[in-house]
């Protein structure tokens, strides 16, 4: 046969082990995600020739919340599972480095440990809080359905952010200054913003590709066939509950990473993070984006970036264009930004 | 050799008893068809058969072991497989991803998350395989949503086979179906029972009487009678309150 997917089903060439590259029909969308990933290699070295420098910081917040976004899209656009609670785990990992460069700063100790502004130990540590919040907060959320599974995220985050307005030690709800750590990721010292964008855009770069290899292993095959038909996977032989929790684990680990990069980013803690309001920026970015599609929670990140600081630079009610921005994106491109670039052709095998 | 039973099954829906006592028995080598009017509970059945539903009292029995606390995707990895009345096929997978999905759920788990599910050759050449014996062998590569109402009750059945399973609970396979359509599928099924349990719910009573081994038929959720095709056909129970002039005895 000749068809495209029986060809990927026998790679003759080598190097083809991983099937991101494929020949199938989602080569479209690769092609794609690759593009703009090179659009984003370049786009800091651009705006400082411009002389426009002061919009790296900017491309670095598209990218952490990209990333953020685009694990997000995992769990809503192939699981099925729309969670207006995602800010829970930005806040997450943004207190669980915050408060370890705090304490490091401080001279104190935390619960015994010694704080740390190392990004290698506070980041890989805020992935691990991350998961584990996620597969608590997804392991009751996900015993409910539909609307009240949305409900149960956003109640979590709730709790969430009161839990850190609350934490006096840090501020309380007015959040404190981390001016004085490092950037040090490892032996590289990221204090300046061009290293740090490169530092994030790698990890944003290492999490495009595992997850749009997760996505086309079999276990993204179960998770895409949850939200399709979640009582046929049962009578397939599935145990559902356990696929999609992990799935929103993972999520989880990585909407954490991505609140702990935010705060080395920002240098400030604050309940912030946390707010729902975030998990509804989040949503919307994936949504502009374009849903099941990874690439797109960058692509909408990009474009609410994009938006917001072209309509503050033209007026005080910067919110009202934003929201015309974002409306004129909806109504346009109804299958979001990478969906009308696609032309609804498959972001999977 | 083996057996799917139960005894003793009862269910009601709030005041509505849609299961009665219900006994019944299928064993691998023969068909067993459950019939009877619209709403006499056969898919009611069938789901606690399958684990889908959970029995207000009674117990299922596959080869002599309590199985009525197993889940349905238990029961599934035990040896027991359904089909849908209503088509329930994935939508926005292939033909072929679809039996793929099947397949791929009899392995021990599916916590594999980097190398790419389409490279499975051997999974694909089995689920091709699955795909040719209900005759769909041509439209592997079709989107789910783009089969006719045949095609998708075809892929039911590739899909229900792929767990391999001993025990196959077909509700309505044909229903909907052109008749040389049916009848191929008629024959796919009696040619399966020769090592598979398989339980029929079918309105076709030509097709019921042509394949059946045993005939039960059920009447607001109790058998009202059981027994080969001649049997029932003489039943005058069986006459009066369903077959009516359906089929001439
Ligand atoms: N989940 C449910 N809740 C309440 N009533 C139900 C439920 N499922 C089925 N029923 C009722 O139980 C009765 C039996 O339904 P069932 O679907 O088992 O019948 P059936 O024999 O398969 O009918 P058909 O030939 O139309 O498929 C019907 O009256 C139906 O309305
Ligand atoms: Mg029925």
């Amino acid at each position: 046969m000749s068809d495209p997917q029986t060809a990927t089903a026998s790679p003759t060439r080598t190097g083809l082990r991983f099937g991101l590259w494929a020949r199938g029909p989602s080569r479209w969308h690769v092609a794609l995600t690759v593009v703009f990933l090179a659009l984003l290699s370049v786009a800091p070295l651009w705006v400082e020739a411009s002389g426009r420098g002061y919009l790296v910081t900017v491309l670095t917040r598209v990218v952490i919340f990209g990333l953020a976004a685009m694990s997000l899209d995992f769990v809503m656009g192939y699981g099925g599972m729309v969670s207006l609670g995602h800010a829970t785990f930005l806040g997450a990992g943004a207190y669980t480095a915050g408060a370890l460069t705090y304490h490091s700063l401080d001279g104190s100790r935390l619960l015994g440990i010694p704080g740390t502004d190392q990004a290698l130990v506070t980041w890989p540590l805020a992935t691990v809080v991350g998961a584990l919040l996620g597969l608590v907060i997804g392991g009751l959320s996900l015993r409910t359905k539909g609307v009240y599974f949305i409900m149960a995220t956003l109640a979590f985050n709730q709790m969430i952010y009161f839990l850190f307005n609350a934490l006096e030690i840090y501020g309380g709800d007015d959040g404190v200054g981390l001016f004085a750590a490092r950037r040090a990721i490892g032996p590289i010292d990221a204090s300046d913003d061009m290293v740090f964008y490169y530092v994030c855009f790698a990890v944003l770069v290492v999490f495009t590709v595992i997850l749009n290899l997760v996505v086309r292993a079999p276990f993204g095959r179960v998770v895409r066939g949850c939200r399709s038909n979640m009582a046929r996977m049962a009578a397939l032989g599935y145990q559902t509950y356990r696929y999609r929790l992990a799935a929103f684990a993972l999520s989880a680990a990585i909407t954490s990473l991505a609140g702990a990069m935010a705060v080395t980013e920002s240098q400030f803690l604050s309940p912030s993070f946390a707010e729902w309001t975030e998990s509804g920026e989040l949503l919307i970015m994936v949504i502009v984006g374009g849903l099941g599609s990874l690439i797109g929670g960058v692509i909408g990140a990009g474009a609410l970036f994009l938006l917001e600081e072209l309509s503050i630079d033209i007026t005080d009610n910067w919110q009202f264009f934003v929201g015309i921005g974002l409306l004129a994106i909806v109504l346009g491109a109804p299958r979001g930004l990478t969906g009308t670039l696609l032309g609804g052709r498959r972001s999977h095998d | 050799m083996t057996e799917l039973s139960c005894q003793g099954l009862q269910k009601a829906f709030g005041g509505l008893v849609v299961t009665d006592d219900l006994a019944l028995s299928v064993a691998s080598g023969e068909i067993h068809a459950l019939i009877g009017p619209n709403g006499a509970g056969k898919t009611t059945a069938l789901a606690q058969l399958s684990g889908e539903l959970r029995p207000d009292a009674g117990t299922v029995w596959l080869d002599g072991a309590d199985i009525t606390d197993l889940s349905l995707p238990q029961r599934v990895h035990a040896g027991v497989a359904r089909s849908y009345q209503i088509s329930s096929v994935f939508r926005d997978f292939t033909a072929r991803e679809n039996v793929e999905l099947a397949l791929q759920a009899m392995d021990r788990h599916s916590f594999r998350f980097f190398r790419p599910a389409a490279r499975n050759a051997k999974r694909i050449e089995r689920a091709e395989a699955l795909l040719d014996q209900v005759g769909l062998g041509e439209e592997a590569t079709v989107s789910a949503q783009r089969l006719s109402h045949g095609q998708t009750r075809q892929l039911e059945i590739a899909m229900a086979m792929a767990s391999d399973p001993q025990v196959l609970l077909l509700d309505e396979p044909m229903a909907g179906m052109a008749p040389d359509e049916a009848t191929r599928l008629a024959e796919l099924i009696r040619s399966l029972a020769e090592a598979v349990a398989v339980l029929l719910v079918e309105h076709d009573m030509d097709v019921v009487f042509s394949v059946a081994d045993r005939i039960s038929v059920l009447h607001q959720g109790s058998l009202i009678a059981s027994g080969d095709p001649d049997q029932i056909r003489a039943d005058p129970d069986v006459h009066r309150l369903y077959l009516r002039d359906d089929v001439e005895s």
